[in-house]
């Protein structure tokens, strides 16, 4: 049965309103006709109904405000329909446990779902490192103790320049500057590559980004650091570059023996054996030559072709460099009846920005060709000319000529012109695949012009170099590494000497 | 008479150039076959020269090149020229930044060759002597990146290369690191 707490007070208080005027009935009854009891028992009666009467007002009034409010709750928050129809502390107290258990069960909802992001952030490859605006650490996932050596509790409040260890090359990189300029970091990045060193001494190579993110309102801004490993990947570039680098040492090591073994022998017995026998000798040294620069333009491409073949340009006297290439291959020219000279520019010719040794290499290996291509008794001029901007270089010769569905592939690898002046294995296929590399490398262009039985004429410009540029170049030295002939010198180290910062031996 | 010290690894490498050098009689050569002997024998002479492959068994050619410079070194001043047949530039780059003074390919050269090389380098530094010491070398001495001492064809007679000197003459008055160059015609 049921009935609201209200008429349920009433009931009670009639019950001992009743029973109040039961006992003073009795009282009056048995203790004589005093009617002060019955007066007593009136009163009595009286208050309690009054009193019970507040009582219900003072609580309908305090249940209607919860109600109130129990409403409020219901509607904004959970909005399931839960009526609270009465304003009955009954029904009330049903609502409120209703709620209560919304409550719970939202709470779980709640858990559950941070959970689950919480193991998606750990379960991240990526380190993700979040930081308030002061740069102290809100968020530190799993895959950061990796990184740095330290796990969340270590760190969650800390400076994040107080945890990281990272090195662009190597400058250490402070990494609370580079928070509001993402660029400049990635840009090291590309240069120079990212190393993070953990607390136990590990050293990943990393790549960093950093977001700028707004927490919850909107004064609060904060960052997100992300770390992705690429040391697996840096190993293996190098392991790559390992190869063919470790692939060029064997090959050429037994080379080394051998143009060894057959100078000592010409150097030996070489007056003692007869013209035929000098010849083999003389063969076998040449075509052991060859094979080293068969090696070293492959060595070239793969570097060309992995993007590592680096040129350093300088502001750089081309007329001394052609005359110097010229007088170099003289010999070779002449060997063959052939005239080969260079042709001075009646114009001043200004100052290129080239990289020395690699120009070089493009020229002799264009002289080269031409000595190779051309008959006894014809001539090869090379000569130097200003083009506006630009700086031209032409080998000609009148020599056999490029038959012209040659002359697009001329600068593809391994192309060559099958001719009757070529015997045997003269080119590699290489060399002007690499002079066009190194060419566009510096911003100019290789061509090829020429007539079946007329010649050919290869050329190719290079950029004039500004004042400034020459300036620069004068004062200061070139990078270190370069192929060609002779000792590389450490232009440092050279200089040092130069300055007398060494006691003679 | 110049005392070289030649670090090979490679048995018939280290005997050709060994053999090819005393044979011209202006030099004595003491040899090792891996980094450990090289250092042990560091402190047995004073060199002139020291000659050293990369590659080396027990100690690496690097960490040798390391101990050659250190500043305890009996060799620290020593001119160290880095022979190898490898072909990875930032080995080379490592190298020069520990101190060596120059690198070649043995495999681009003949013994004979790798003999006039080192008779210009030494020609070279003899030129340098000679010369007042540069106050202040840090500041401009425009030596391009490379620099071969010496026209590798021996019949050429031996012609610096004009872009060894300094590429702007008149932007410039440190001495030219071959002053008897001359272009040739």
């Amino acid at each position: 049965m049921k009935l609201a707490i209200r008429a349920k007070s009433f009931l009670l208080s009639l019950i001992l309103v009743i029973l109040l005027g039961i006992i003073s009935l009795i009282i009056y009854l048995s203790a004589g006709a005093d009617t002060t009891i019955l007066l007593v028992g009136g009163v009595g009666s009286l208050f309690i109904l009054i009193s019970t009467y507040l009582i219900s007002y003072f609580y309908t009034q305090g249940a209607k405000k919860m109600a109130a409010i129990l409403e409020k709750l219901e509607k904004d928050q959970f909005n399931s329909g839960i009526g609270v129809a009465d304003h009955d502390l009954e029904h009330l107290t049903n609502t409120f446990s209703l709620i209560t258990e919304q409550i719970q069960q939202r709470e779980g909802n709640f858990n559950k779902q941070e959970k689950k992001m919480e193991t998606l952030l750990q379960a991240l490859s990526e380190a993700v490192i979040a930081l308030d605006q002061g740069g102290k650490v809100l968020i530190f996932n799993k895959t950061s103790e990796k990184f740095t050596g330290f796990t969340a509790q270590m760190v969650v409040g800390k400076h994040i320049d107080e945890i990281l260890h990272i090195y662009g090359g190597d400058e250490k990189i402070i990494i609370s500057n580079y928070l509001a300029k993402p660029d400049e970091l990635a840009t090291i990045h590309r240069e120079r590559g990212l190393q993070i060193r953990s607390q136990d001494g590990k050293i990943f190579h990393i790549a960093v980004s950093v977001t700028s993110v707004v927490f919850t309102d909107e004064e609060n801004h904060g960052f997100i650091l992300t770390f992705y490993d690429e040391t697996n990947q840096k190993a293996l570039e190098e392991m790559k570059l390992d190869f063919v680098s470790m692939a060029a040492h064997e090959l050429r090591t037994p080379l080394t023996v051998i143009r060894g073994y057959a100078e000592l022998l010409n150097s030996e017995l070489g007056d003692k054996l007869s013209p035929e026998h000098q010849e083999h000798l003389h063969r076998l040294e040449f075509n052991a030559a060859n094979l080293g620069t068969l090696i070293d333009n492959l060595l070239n491409v793969s570097r060309i072709e992995r993007g590592s073949y680096k040129i350093e340009p300088q502001s750089l006297d081309l007329v001394s460099l052609v005359k110097n290439a010229v007088t170099d291959l003289l010999d070779q020219a002449n060997s063959k009846g052939q005239n080969l000279s260079f042709v001075e520019s009646a114009e001043k010719i200004p100052m290129v920005m080239a990289d020395s040794s690699r120009i070089n290499q493009v020229i002799s290996n264009l002289i080269t060709n031409a000595i190779t291509y051309t008959p006894v008794g014809e001539s090869i001029k090379v000569s130097v000319t200003p083009q506006g901007s630009l700086v031209s270089v032409s080998v000609q010769d009148t020599g056999i000529g490029i038959p012209k569905e040659a002359l697009s592939k001329l600068f593809t690898k391994f192309f060559r012109v099958s001719s009757v002046l070529e015997q045997g294995s003269k080119g590699t296929g290489l060399g002007l695949f690499i002079s066009k590399s190194i060419i566009a490398m510096h911003g100019g262009e290789i061509n090829v012009e020429s007539e079946v039985g007329k010649g050919s004429t290869f050329s190719f410009t290079l950029p004039v170099a500004t004042s400034a540029q020459t300036a620069q170049s004068a004062a200061q030295f070139g990078g270190l590494t370069k192929t060609g002939k002779g000792i590389m010198i450490n232009p440092e180290r050279l200089s040092q000497r130069m300055a007398g910062r060494f006691s003679s031996n | 008479m110049k005392t070289i010290l030649l670090v090979e690894d490679d048995f018939h490498i280290q005997e050709i150039y060994r053999t090819t050098f005393i044979k011209t009689g202006n030099y004595t050569v003491e040899t090792a076959s891996d980094g450990q002997e090289a250092l042990v024998k560091l402190g047995s002479h004073i060199y002139d020269l020291i000659l050293l492959d990369i590659m080396l068994p027990k100690v690496t050619g690097i960490d040798v090149l390391r101990a050659m410079r250190a500043p305890t070194s009996p060799t620290k001043d020593t001119p160290i020229i880095l022979i190898t047949n490898l072909g990875q530039e930032d080995i080379i780059k490592e190298a020069f930044k520990i101190g060596a003074d120059g690198y070649l390919i043995k495999a681009q050269f003949t013994p004979l060759d790798i003999v006039r090389e080192v008779d210009a380098f030494f020609q070279q530094m003899k030129e340098m002597q000679n010369q007042p010491a540069v106050p202040s070398a840090e500041t401009a001495v425009p030596a391009p990146a490379s620099i071969p001492v010496a026209a590798a064809t021996p019949s050429v007679p031996v012609v610096q290369p004009p872009y060894q000197q300094p590429v702007s003459q008149s932007s410039s008055s440190q001495p030219a690191t071959t002053p008897a160059a001359e272009n040739p015609q």
